[in-house]
């Protein structure tokens, strides 16, 4: 029993290196900064009166099954594009490093008012980008790597030892498995990914790719290899990402397919939601190369 | 003292967090709807309750819109010439624009439900065009030939499919506001 109890304590409250969350929310900070930069100019046509959807039918269109009992968005509807541009301005600050977690909260705020009020125009990279907003933002995702840290922020020793933030830390990694665990789990359920041949209705539909790929059907054993590789390595992410022996494989794996989607099919701000959690998985040690590669990178462009 | 209380404490909210997450995202499960009352409000406030199915369980198939406006007096004669435009523009072309892959987004979810066709679809072209009198949307479907047959004959035959019977596609009749606010 006192066994369990300490693996318990040690899973979910151990001590974190804070500089995987402080990469992780630059990572996912700047990403859907840019992402909704892009939206700023479609905030009247998504989010207000005036555009597609009245606010009074915002969360009736939401099935019934996923309907929130109340809407977080408490302001009126004509303000949506001025708070569209504070949500910007909160994300700026949180990419940086720029505040508490009452203000990361307070953006996330902001985040789940905008998925409201269309649920329809959501993308999956909105989703998932919200739920990892939300978590960082209990975490002490800003100590380093910050701006809190350039002008000399102080935080009390035990921050190392927050209970809450190193909870967090772990509710992160298991919600990356649950994601790619169950989006695994949902493919098993269609007869293209069953007999492998799903991704060439991905590859021939002109809609989901940039590039004419149809070529690709004079390879078909290629697609059936990246098509049961796929559903391979979300099924088995969520168990072999946490022996260290088959860590790396999958984390340059995952790197390899996500850039894939991002190229192929225009989603690179899903590719780094995605993307953004796999620090959480780096030890210290490689926390610490990927720190020489930043000074090294910063000495040889000083030089320049 | 103070610490363990609130390590306990902590400790249970993570695994009613954790069971939230794990058995929504099968929300239709026996656990789903069994647990479902316990769990969905507080993961539907925090945008948890989530089916991750990307691509699931089949890629989709190339699908667009047609939109004909008609202005229509009240003897149903033409008052002037129909606009007809497809959504996206391209048709079967990629949407690149940000915006633009919002809007087909947005025109496909509601889209699914016939109800939210007619009471949010429809409505916004109205109000697009305030003098029409109707709107027809037509659902269309490019159906992607599967890799045997592309394999043998090439992959540009395609069976496009109109649903313009049946709930995807409507023809909708243009009421004002407030009409409509009074009908409700």
């Amino acid at each position: 029993m006192n066994k369990s109890l300490q693996a318990w304590n040690q899973f979910w409250f151990a001590s974190r290196d804070l500089r995987s969350l402080a990469l992780m929310r630059i990572l996912l900070g700047g990403t859907l900064f840019l992402l909704y930069l892009s939206r700023q100019e479609v905030v009247m046509l998504f989010f207000t009166d005036q555009g597609i959807l009245p606010s009074r039918l915002a969360l009736e269109v939401i099935p019934e099954f996923y309907r929130p009992l109340f809407s977080w968005g408490f302001w009126p509807d004509n303000w949506n594009p001025i708070i569209h541009g504070l949500y910007l301005l909160g994300l700026l600050c949180f990419t940086l490093g720029f505040g508490v977690r009452m203000t990361f909260f307070l953006t996330w705020v902001l985040h789940i008012s905008f998925i409201q009020r269309n649920y329809g125009v959501a993308f999956g990279a909105d989703l998932i980008g919200g739920l990892f907003l939300l978590y960082l933002s209990l975490t002490h995702c800003a100590v380093k790597y910050s701006f809190n840290q350039l002008i000399g922020l102080r935080h009390s020793a035990s921050v190392r030892d927050d209970v809450v933030s190193n909870s967090f830390y772990r509710v992160i990694q298991i919600q990356l498995c649950v994601i790619y665990a169950y989006t695994g789990f949902e493919k098993l359920k269609g007869n293209t990914w069953w007999d492998g041949t799903a991704l060439w209705s991905v590859f021939a539909n002109p809609q989901m790719v940039i590039w004419d790929m149809t070529w690709m059907s004079h390879f078909p054993l290629v697609i059936v290899f990246i098509t049961f590789t796929t559903v391979l390595f979300e099924i088995y992410f969520p168990v072999l990402i946490w022996f260290e022996k088959t860590k790396r494989a999958f984390l340059y794996f995952g790197m390899v397919f996500h850039f894939g989607i991002g190229l192929l099919m225009s989603l690179f701000s899903f590719a780094f939601v995605m993307l953004a959690p796999y620090f959480l998985f780096l030890n210290s040690a490689e926390l610490d190369r990927i720190e020489s590669w930043f000074h090294r990178f910063q000495r040889i462009t000083k030089v320049r | 003292m103070f610490q363990r209380t609130s390590k306990f404490l902590l400790s249970l909210f993570l695994i009613y967090h954790i069971l939230t997450m794990v058995i929504l995202a099968n929300g239709s499960s026996y656990l789903g709807r069994s647990l479902g009352p316990w769990l969905t409000p507080y993961a539907n406030s925090l945008g948890l309750n989530t089916t991750w199915n990307f691509f699931s369980p089949d890629p989709a198939h190339t699908m667009y819109l047609r939109v004909v406006v008609r202005f229509l007096d009240s003897f149903s004669a033409e008052k002037k010439e129909s606009i007809e435009f497809y959504v996206p523009p391209g048709k079967e072309k990629i949407a690149l624009d940000s915006g633009e892959r919002r809007f087909l987004y947005t025109m496909r979810f509601m889209l699914l439900d016939p109800q939210r066709l007619e009471t949010v679809i429809a409505p916004y072209f109205c109000r697009e065009f305030p003098e029409a009198s109707e709107v027809f949307i037509e659902h269309i479907l490019e159906k992607i030939p599967n890799l045997d047959s592309a394999h043998v004959s090439g992959a540009s035959e395609r069976d496009i499919i109109y649903a313009n019977e049946g709930p995807l596609s409507q023809t909708v009749k243009c009421i004002p506001e407030e009409m409509r606010n009074l009908n409700e």
